[in-house]
């Protein structure tokens, strides 16, 4: 019950859990995730080592949600928005200062669902990973990707279409 | 083809290792940290020459407002100067606010009487140019009349009439201006209400139409930042330097009380920008509180995405209603 008279305090919830083990614990499954979406190992690697350090500098507010994954992905894709920072790279690459993302072809050419990823747009690579393998509901995604649930779900729709159509089958 | 989840996660797998550890990060954070006080370092400077020089100037000048001693007394309570400017949107671009609101019980707040069933809540974005075009999107609401979609120029919804080129920006000049427009026979009557302890009505009546504006998609950050300051001078009002908004968000408190002391109004201000992040009541005779929070405000150039993250006046939140509302409890309980 709010208690009158005194500015809003936020309390910090019991059995939070500590930074480092959230970071161990959702390294790898963030930057899996976000490799498939950018498909750039670099970009990947600045995008979520910035979200993590988003959250940290917050943790004693973030780690007591009911959910701070969510957290961290909406954060992670909020910074892939990031026109500027993609422009940054592609900067530092024209001029050499990031090496070319050979690993992922190595990779692309044998993985045909990475390959299939690869036809698509940033915008249907994006909504499909957030709602199709992270699991967020096509309102968490819009909100992630600041568009329209409506638009999510278009966008995700014509990737697994696509994505279907080169690896031959049906996801239905 | 098998289950789509499955296909990606075996993808997933075949990501390669980061290269990045916790000590990356904590470097990471380190030079971040040095570069943030290396910042404040160059604004605080700035800041105070441009002080020491505007006072100078100021004493220095036989018929100015502090040497004639006619200028208004600075109330004790009252907000530091913003440091940083308001947004100003160009041509062909739009002012974002991602906002939440929520709200239980009734409320006998200064800003007027209001009372929802439980649970109401509102998640919205809203894109407006001024040439009122724009777009609103609402991803949740219960309890909430909104217009949704997308809208040509000319055609926002703009219920309270809201032109902010009409606004004046100096404090005093707006305070008159709020007044004859909040008057009952002004251009958006503002409900009587009970003014707060030691105030005079119209400061009631100036409470009220400011909080409306304040949440209104046309108040522009520049005007939002010349309100608030109206409302801080307010008699009956108390400032708060030193709190948190209900993101956690460092803020100024701007807080009214209702004459009959049963609830009480805050205004949460950015305190570089002046912007509002947020507009608390809470009822002091029962469960009652009302919450309007700021998620995210920034310029767009387009009405299908959201501002850069690193661009926005303030620090961007992305919590959920519930998150919002459980934490607003806790931090009152």
């Amino acid at each position: 019950m709010p208690v009158m008279g005194r500015t809003v305090a936020v309390a910090l919830p019991r059995n939070q859990p500590d930074f480092e083990s959230f970071f161990l614990e959702r390294r790898e499954r963030l930057f899996g995730a976000l490799w498939l979406v950018t498909h750039d190992r670099h970009e990947a690697e600045e995008i979520a080592q910035d979200a993590f350090l988003k959250l940290w500098e917050r943790w004693e507010r973030i780690g007591g949600l009911e959910n701070p994954e969510a957290y961290l992905y909406r954060t992670a894709m909020n910074l892939y928005r990031n026109r500027r920072r993609r422009a940054a790279l592609a900067v530092r690459r024209i001029v050499h200062l990031v090496p070319a993302d050979e690993p992922q072809r190595q990779v692309d050419d044998r993985d045909e669902v990475v390959r299939a990823l690869g036809t698509l747009t940033r915008a249907q690579r994006a909504a499909v990973v957030l709602i199709d393998l992270v699991g967020m509901s096509s309102a968490e995604a819009a909100r992630a990707l600041g568009v329209r649930p409506s638009t999510v779900r278009v966008l995700a729709a014509r990737a697994r279409t696509s994505v279907r159509e080169r690896i031959g089958g049906s996801d239905e | 083809m098998s289950d789509l989840h499955d296909l990606l996660e075996g993808a997933r797998r075949r990501a390669p290792e980061p290269a990045f550890s916790l000590e990356n990060l904590r470097r990471r954070r380190s030079r971040r940290d040095r570069a943030r006080r290396a910042e404040a370092l160059v604004v605080g400077l700035a800041v105070a020459t441009v002080g020491f020089g505007v006072t100078f100037a100021m004493l220095r000048e036989p018929g100015s407002e502090i040497a004639d001693g006619t200028h208004q007394t600075v109330a004790e309570e009252t907000l530091p100067p913003a440091t940083a400017p308001a947004l100003v949107a160009g041509t062909g671009e739009f002012y974002y606010r991602a906002v939440l609101l929520a709200s239980e019980g009734c409320l006998d707040a200064p800003a007027g009487g209001i009372c929802g069933a439980t649970g109401n809540h509102l998640d919205a974005t809203f894109w407006w140019a001024r040439d009122d075009s724009g777009r609103i999107q609402v991803d949740a609401r219960d309890g909430y009349g909104i217009t949704e979609g997308r809208f040509g120029p000319g055609e926002y919804p703009n219920v309270q009439g809201i032109d902010a080129s009409d606004f004046p920006q100096s404090t005093t000049e707006l305070t008159a201006f709020l007044l004859e427009r909040s008057a009952p026979d002004g251009t958006s009557p503002a409900p009587m209400v009970t003014p707060p302890p030691d105030g005079d009505p119209n400061d009631g009546q100036l409470w009220r139409a400011i909080a409306d504006l304040l949440q209104d998609e046309h108040t522009t950050p520049e005007l939002q930042a010349a309100l608030l300051d109206v409302a801080a001078s307010l008699t009956g009002t108390t400032v708060d330097l030193t709190a948190d908004d209900p993101a956690g968000r460092r803020a100024y408190v701007v807080q009214m009380a209702s004459g009959d002391g049963n609830s009480i109004d805050r205004l949460y201000v950015d305190p570089a920008t002046h912007g509002l992040l947020a507009y608390t009541t809470l009822s002091r005779t029962s469960d009652g509180y009302r919450i309007f929070l700021v998620q995210q405000a920034g310029i767009t150039d387009s009405i299908e995405t959201a501002p850069d993250p690193e661009s926005g006046p303030f620090e961007l939140t992305l919590l959920s209603v519930d998150d919002l509302t459980r934490r607003f409890a806790e931090g009152e309980g």
